[in-house]
């Protein structure tokens, strides 16, 4: 008797976990989804203007702030190109494409900055390495200090320490500075 | 079928050639094993040699090239453009053309090469390589058409408008050189990448083979113990053998030896016996020729008869002997109790009309003796038995003859008694010229002995004779 008490209280538990994990990226998912996408906005007053294979058709324009309101992600690592350790913080781009409908197809994007600097990331990558577009170092924007304000408003960030399969060496040229325009391809 | 076993030395010389043929075939897979490993290695180091040759010269060649293109495009587009004072036509002109001749020279990314070195490619360097290249080849070529066209219109209106063109087509170019040094940055990067993956690749294979290497050295070493300890072992177990077998041989050959002696041994006995016995026979035989002429002597002309028969008694007696050293143990010594006996046996068959119940009795010793003193005492016990048959028992239906051979620590004694009727003067019986008692005297003193005689109760002639001609 004690025992049948004893697995139907697990199998309450189990399921209330299985819930509460559904519910909670149910959650996330409603929040992004819930998200405005800015309006009156142009290319040239975009911070982020995102392009290409689209489920809209249409770029989608963003500014800081809507980017702002994205579910935040911070990590602690080595920047590839000072070689310090820095905090960052930003959104997923994954979950910022898939806000603005990026084709299920589409296997690359390409970020290009404002300094004309572009480069190709594979979808696998950002996705399995969480790629954030980062707006904040050591907790302060980019902009507000000079040393970081060369780096734009918005720039790439790669969690080095979670995933030390990814070489420095090769990845950091996938750290866009001033990144303000994703071509979905 | 045969049940024969093999013999241990020829068990333990297969068992080892066994274990050398297993030793050196683990021997050869070990050596074979090593070769792979190294020709492995060789060939990687080599492969990873000849691609960092192949590409360091390449981007070398690139980048001493790249750069001339870069300086010279500089160099261009920091002269003053048309319209602007100082601005020279014909220096602009010339600046243009060692631009673009320059520009002609480098040898373009090969996208397939650059493929092969990079493996995975997560900045898409070879297709962004084929893209800057035909975006370059392009402008090489629109350049090239507008110097053309600037060379064949000169220094006119339209020349200075087309070579504005030309500088403005450099600038665009200038963008897509810098876009091409970024590319040769990450290019650079991700080959140092793969070099440094395959450096590690490389550590860690020989990290494996350093370990294959020491399980091989540890194997080849336990190999080696074990054969030489088993070659040890069987070394051991043949000397072994050998030893026994050596120990065999010699017992063997001890024991022939023995038995060689024993046999040489025999042979000088029988060699002695026979010499023995042929001057037995022709002692034997002279005694006869004595006795017979003794007897002949003193033969009684009408009682041949019994003369004969008393020579027959004598040789008898001597023929005994004869038959008994024929069938002693040793040819040489003959129990006197059986000698006696068959005696015995003999003269009482040669009773035949004599008392008919004279009856024997032999008290001896265990003694032997030799022919030599035995033959004596026969002839001695004959003559006294056939004296006693002849006159003790005339008047008598029964009688006993006993005969006793006693011995004490030097001497042996010799009676031979009857219980008949004794003669009546022993003297005369002693000093008796006749052949039976010279023969008795003369075959005691032959012996060492003396006769005594005594006629209490019937006769007794004691002799007696020393240990040491008895026992000869």
């Amino acid at each position: 008797m004690k025992t049948g008490l004893r697995r139907g209280s697990c199998i309450l538990v189990a399921f209330l976990g299985v819930a509460g994990l559904v519910a909670a990226a149910d959650s996330k998912a409603s929040a992004i989804d819930s998200i405005p996408l800015p309006a009156g906005l142009t290319v040239e007053t975009a911070d982020l203007v995102i392009h290409g294979r689209l489920e809209g058709g249409a770029p989608v324009l963003l500014d800081l702030a809507t980017i702002l309101a994205f579910p935040a992600q911070t990590f602690t690592c080595v920047d590839a190109w000072d070689g310090k350790e820095h905090k960052f913080t930003g959104a997923l781009l994954s979950d910022i494409l898939a806000h603005a409908g990026i084709d299920k197809s589409s296997a690359r994007i390409t970020v290009a900055a404002r300094n004309k600097y572009s480069i190709p990331i594979r979808r696998v990558d950002y996705e399995k390495f969480r790629y954030i577009l980062a707006w904040k170092i050591d907790d302060h924007f980019f902009a507000d200090d000079p040393a970081t304000k060369n780096r734009g408003r918005l720039s790439i960030a790669i969690d080095f320490s979670k995933n030390p399969e990814l070489d420095p060496e090769v990845y950091k040229h996938q750290l866009v500075w001033q990144a303000c325009d994703i071509l979905v391809e | 079928m045969s049940d024969q076993k093999p013999s241990p030395e020829a068990a333990a010389g297969r068992r080892g050639k066994a274990i050398l043929a297993a030793f050196f075939l683990v021997f050869a897979l070990l050596v074979a094993l090593i070769a792979r490993v190294y020709v492995g290695n060789l060939e990687l180091v080599s492969l990873l040699d000849a691609e960092q040759l192949s590409f360091e010269r390449n981007i070398t060649e690139q980048s001493a090239s790249f750069n001339r293109v870069v300086f010279s495009v500089t160099d261009l587009l920091m002269l003053p453009l048309p319209g602007d004072s100082g601005f020279g036509f014909p220096k602009t002109l010339e600046s243009a053309q060692a631009m673009v001749n320059h520009a002609r020279i480098p040898q373009l990314l090969e996208p397939a090469f650059l493929a092969a070195i990079l493996g995975d490619d997560p900045l898409f360097l070879a297709e962004r390589a084929a893209k800057s290249n035909e975006r370059y080849s392009r402008q090489l070529v629109e350049l090239t058409q507008s110097l053309g066209s600037t060379r064949e219109l000169g220094d006119t209106k339209a020349g200075r408008e087309e070579l504005g063109e030309f500088l403005a087509a450099a600038r665009g170019f200038k963008d897509e050189l810098k876009d091409r040094s970024m590319l040769f940055v990450q290019i650079e990067g991700a080959y140092h990448s793969t070099n440094r993956k395959n450096l590690e690749r490389l550590g860690a294979r020989l990290k494996v083979n350093l370990i294959e290497f020491s399980i091989i050295t540890v194997l080849l070493l336990a190999v080696s113990i074990y054969y030489f300890k088993t070659r040890l072992s069987v070394e051991r177990e043949l000397n072994a053998h050998r030893e026994h077998l050596s120990e065999l041989v010699s017992e063997r050959t001890q024991e022939l030896g023995a038995a060689n002696a024993l046999l040489r041994s025999a042979l000088d006995e029988r060699e002695i016996l026979i010499k023995e016995v042929h001057h037995r026979v022709k002692n034997s035989l002279s005694l006869v020729a004595s006795l017979i002429s003794l007897q002949e002597s003193e033969a009684d002309p009408e009682n041949l008869e019994e003369s004969f028969a008393k020579l027959g008694q004598r040789i008898n007696a001597i023929s005994l002997i004869h038959d008994k050293l024929s069938r002693s143990e040793d040819l040489v010594k003959i129990s006197f109790r059986d000698y006696i006996a068959d005696l015995c046996d003999t003269l009482l068959q040669s009773l035949a009309g004599g008392p008919s119940a004279i009856s024997f009795q032999l008290d001896s010793c265990d003694a032997r003796f030799s022919a030599k003193t035995l033959l004596p005492l026969g002839l001695i016990i004959t003559e006294l038995v056939m004296n006693s048959l002849k006159y003790a028992f005339k008047d008598r239906p029964r009688g006993l003859i006993r005969i006793a051979l006693g011995e004490t620590a030097q001497t042996y004694f010799l009676e031979v008694a009857d219980d008949g009727q004794p003669p009546s003067d022993a003297k005369a019986i002693l000093e008796s010229s006749s052949l039976g008692m010279r023969l008795v005297m003369s075959l005691t003193s032959q012996v060492g002995g003396q006769l005594e005689l005594d006629l209490s109760g019937g006769t007794r002639i004691t002799i007696r004779f020393p240990h040491c001609r008895g026992e000869e």
